[in-house]
């Protein structure tokens, strides 16, 4: 059980944790190891994981460095990407539509609800497609490489688009203007909670 | 030339792939329902999935290819030359034509899907592998290139494994295997 609205909670209160101190940072990313690590990972993979952190932590502070800025903003960004992973693969489905709908209700937050819930769902064919397209570029005796980006990158757009023309076309089909009727559901558990304290609980070490 | 699948075990997220069976030279027709497994088997077939347990026994199969379902995962040319130059064909080869595949230096993604998977199948029935395996191939395709599908299906040597749900449209004298819950039943 879980309430994505404690979740946005805590990452909104984290996140601004974070980027207010660099000792928030690193409380920050002890909250993540006690309460995030199990469940991002258990979604994604340390090789999606990895690489977006580095290239996330690594140029900022590299640029920074260089101009005399923050070296300590790169710290800040890394904790924050993992936060960020942290709370997509938490997503389940339909959370973020009961979410929208009960902050904005039936017109504009079905609107928004529906376009977040066809986002993740698009994200995850994103990633079903570039697992086609390796195992398509081994088939020819090709690797991995940044000459075949442009290609894959193409490859996604299209398939993209295809299905998002398609999901539009049901949308009209079935009478879709804007707005809706749904009625939002939250399961809210004591796991919630221990993790909203425990976020609160954190800005204690800006006292100290 | 034999595809022994030995008790083989594939499992991913929910899904569980169990099959035991072989394959011989010829053309074999796996059919089943959306979601049976009939993609991971094609990529067991094609050598892209590591069984999790069990074995694929290869005699006498030197190369093997998977034709996808949506071309556009395979398009790694910036032009329809080059594309069939990525799969080591000249594009001049008779199937090209036999097809309506459009060579040139048109880029690929201007292609129709239709279009796009003509030229895919005629990149790999001229690349003429041991072991040809086609997912889904009458999908976007018309009438009339289903017909001469079925009839270069039906002239190659070595073997041919098509994954459909166009029964209709393959050869008669296949072999018919379906999937049914992750397991693979000879008909």
């Amino acid at each position: 059980m879980s309430d994505i609205r404690f979740r946005l909670l805590s990452l909104v209160l984290l996140s601004v944790l974070c980027f207010a101190d660099l000792v928030g940072a690193a409380a920050v990313f002890c909250w993540w190891l006690a309460f995030g690590a199990k469940t991002t990972f258990a979604r994604l993979s340390w090789r999606t994981v990895l690489p977006v952190l580095v290239v996330f932590c690594l140029f900022p502070s590299a640029v920074l460095f260089f101009t005399g800025g923050d070296v300590f903003y790169g710290a800040k960004i890394f904790v924050l990407a993992l936060l960020a992973f942290w709370f997509s693969a938490s997503l389940l489905p339909g959370e973020l539509m009961s979410l929208f709908v009960r902050v904005f209700g039936q017109g504009m937050g079905f609107d928004l609800g529906m376009t977040a819930e066809l986002s993740v769902q698009a994200l995850s064919g994103v990633r079903e497609d570039l697992f086609h397209m390796r195992s398509a570029l081994r088939i020819k005796g090709q690797r991995f490489s940044p000459g075949a980006v442009p290609f894959l990158g193409a490859g996604l757009l299209v398939l993209s688009l295809r299905r998002s023309a398609f999901s539009a076309s049901v949308l009209a089909r079935r009478g879709y203007v804007s707005g809706g009727t749904y009625v939002p559901v939250f399961s809210p558990g004591a796991g919630d909670v221990v993790m909203l304290v425990f976020a609160v609980l954190l800005y204690g070490v800006l006292f100290f | 030339m034999r595809l022994v699948l030995d008790a083989v075990r594939c499992t991913r997220g929910d899904f569980s792939l169990c099959a035991d069976a072989e394959f011989s030279s010829g053309v074999h027709l796996v059919t089943g329902r959306i979601g049976a497994g009939k993609s991971m088997l094609g990529s067991v077939l094609a050598g892209l999935i590591r069984p999790d347990s069990g074995q694929v026994v290869l005699e006498d199969c030197g190369s093997r290819i998977l034709l996808m379902q949506f071309p556009e995962y395979q398009v790694t040319g910036a032009s329809l030359s080059a594309e069939a130059a990525s799969w080591g064909v000249m594009g001049t080869e008779p199937v090209f034509s036999l097809l309506g595949a459009k060579t040139g230096s048109q880029d690929p993604f201007s292609l129709s899907r239709g279009e796009l998977k003509r030229l895919m199948l005629a990149c790999v029935f001229a690349k003429d592998p041991d072991v040809l395996v086609l997912d889904e191939p009458y999908a976007s395709l018309d009438e009339e290139a289903k017909g001469i599908l079925t009839e270069l299906i039906e002239a190659r040597r070595g073997m041919t494994v098509v994954f459909s749900h166009e029964s209709e449209f393959a050869p008669q004298t296949a072999v018919t295997w379906r999937m049914e819950r992750g397991g693979l039943v000879r008909e």
